[in-house]
């Protein structure tokens, strides 16, 4: 009955209400404009990171210069499933630095089609200098031919 | 009630207080979507990419060079592949804005050293290319960057054989001294000067040794016969050639 006819307390719980207005009005504020990272970017640099760390640890072993120089696609392509995770699909060329393609064969993993119908797709482009071949001047006996041949290679990946 | 609500003195402390609270709330949310914004947009693993890419390949091609040299003697060659390399950097990475010196350690880039010896055994020839390399990429920020290739081909002979019994004894090395493994007898060519056809290898092995971590043993036929060359051709395609005369 005390508490019914207390007058005193009202104004504290109005304060209390008001109060609680401000702090909800500023977190909604906070949240309106706070923007999280979009999946779709987030994904795509993940793809990124993905695909320079296959085409340099596969440079850095010398063997991305050995696949390309003697056109050894299927092992290229091999080497490069076997190091992305299964569900990443790519789809490879090499060319000069005229545009023109370099690899014969069509270079890729899983289903072309994801290609055209995802919207996160990743494209890395990684550049190789040449390789040692063999020697075309019958003078030389021993030894091997380094010619500057440049090439890019452009990595697309995909998730399936 | 209307003019109790503005007649009230005591709830302005708490009014202030929690808009106090609440500016600090906005100002830590705008301090963290820029914090988030800062670290969301820039792929920093890309741009890492495309200078370890530039120094990877800058040093392959200097190998290449150094290859190139090792059977042609062609003075010119590393500065020619480096000014090609330079000029195609921009359409390899356009938009980067990537500028790429060199500065050449000799006049040609390249040194011979070879070591004789009274005795026959323990002759070496070393050949080194070394280049310094500074990077620039406007569109980063980044200016200054040096970085060198000096890859280095060692060939050291360690015992001579004297009868067709005993065998040559090699070492091969890299830069730093770093032993090179995985040669085989394909990697070797001994040619007994003045002789047309090379000296066939008859046994080929590789053993383990203290002082120089891999040893590769040759028995050759015909006997070796001062004087004679032995040269190695390493994984890089860099040739290394040893005369050996008494």
């Amino acid at each position: 009955m005390r508490i019914i006819t207390k007058k005193n307390g009202q104004m504290r719980v109005i304060e209390a209400i008001l109060a609680s207005f401000i702090i909800i009005f500023a977190l909604a504020f906070v949240n309106f404009f706070n923007v999280n990272p979009s999946s779709e970017r987030y994904e795509t640099t993940e793809l990124n990171k993905l695909g320079y760390n296959v085409l340099h640890d596969l440079d850095s072993q010398g063997l991305l210069a050995n696949f390309i120089y003697n056109e050894d696609w299927e092992n290229l392509r091999n080497a490069i499933s076997v190091t992305l995770p299964v569900d990443v699909y790519f789809n490879l060329t090499v060319t000069y630095l005229n545009q023109t393609t370099r690899n014969q064969v069509k270079l890729y993993y899983g289903d072309l089609t994801v290609f055209s119908s995802s919207n996160v797709i990743s494209s890395v482009t990684y550049p190789v200098v040449g390789y040692p071949s063999d020697l075309t001047d019958p003078l030389i006996k021993f030894g091997k031919e380094g010619n500057y041949d440049p090439s890019m290679v452009i990595l697309q990946l995909v998730r399936g | 009630m209307k003019n109790r609500l503005l007649k009230q003195k005591n709830g302005q402390f708490i009014i202030i207080a929690v808009l106090f609270i609440s500016t600090m709330i906005i100002s830590i949310g705008a301090l963290l979507y820029s914090t988030v914004t800062y670290y969301k947009y820039e792929p920093w693993e890309e741009y890492n990419t495309v200078i370890d890419g530039i120094q990877l390949n800058s040093r392959h091609l200097v190998e290449l060079s150094l290859c190139n040299y090792s059977t042609t003697f062609s003075d010119s060659i590393l500065e020619t592949n480096l000014d090609e390399w330079k000029k195609d950097l921009s359409t390899i990475y356009p938009g980067y804005g990537v500028s790429l010196d060199y500065q050449l350690s000799e006049d040609t880039g390249f040194q011979v050293t070879e070591n004789f010896f009274s005795t026959r055994a323990r002759a070496s020839t070393s050949l080194t290319a070394n280049v310094t390399f500074n990077l620039n990429i406007t569109s980063l920020g980044l200016t200054g960057y040096e970085f060198v290739a000096a890859p280095t081909l060692n060939l050291s002979i360690i015992d001579v054989p004297s009868s067709i019994d005993e065998s040559l004894n090699v070492t091969v090395t890299a830069s730093g001294g770093v032993p090179v493994f995985g040669l085989t007898e394909e990697n070797f060519n001994i040619i007994n000067v003045g002789e047309d056809t090379p000296v066939t290898i008859t046994d080929f092995a590789d053993f383990y040794n203290e002082t120089y971590t891999i040893i590769y043993s040759m028995k050759c036929d015909p006997v070796l016969a001062s004087p004679f060359t032995v040269d190695v051709l390493d994984q890089r395609g860099i040739k290394v050639e040893v005369l050996i005369e008494d």
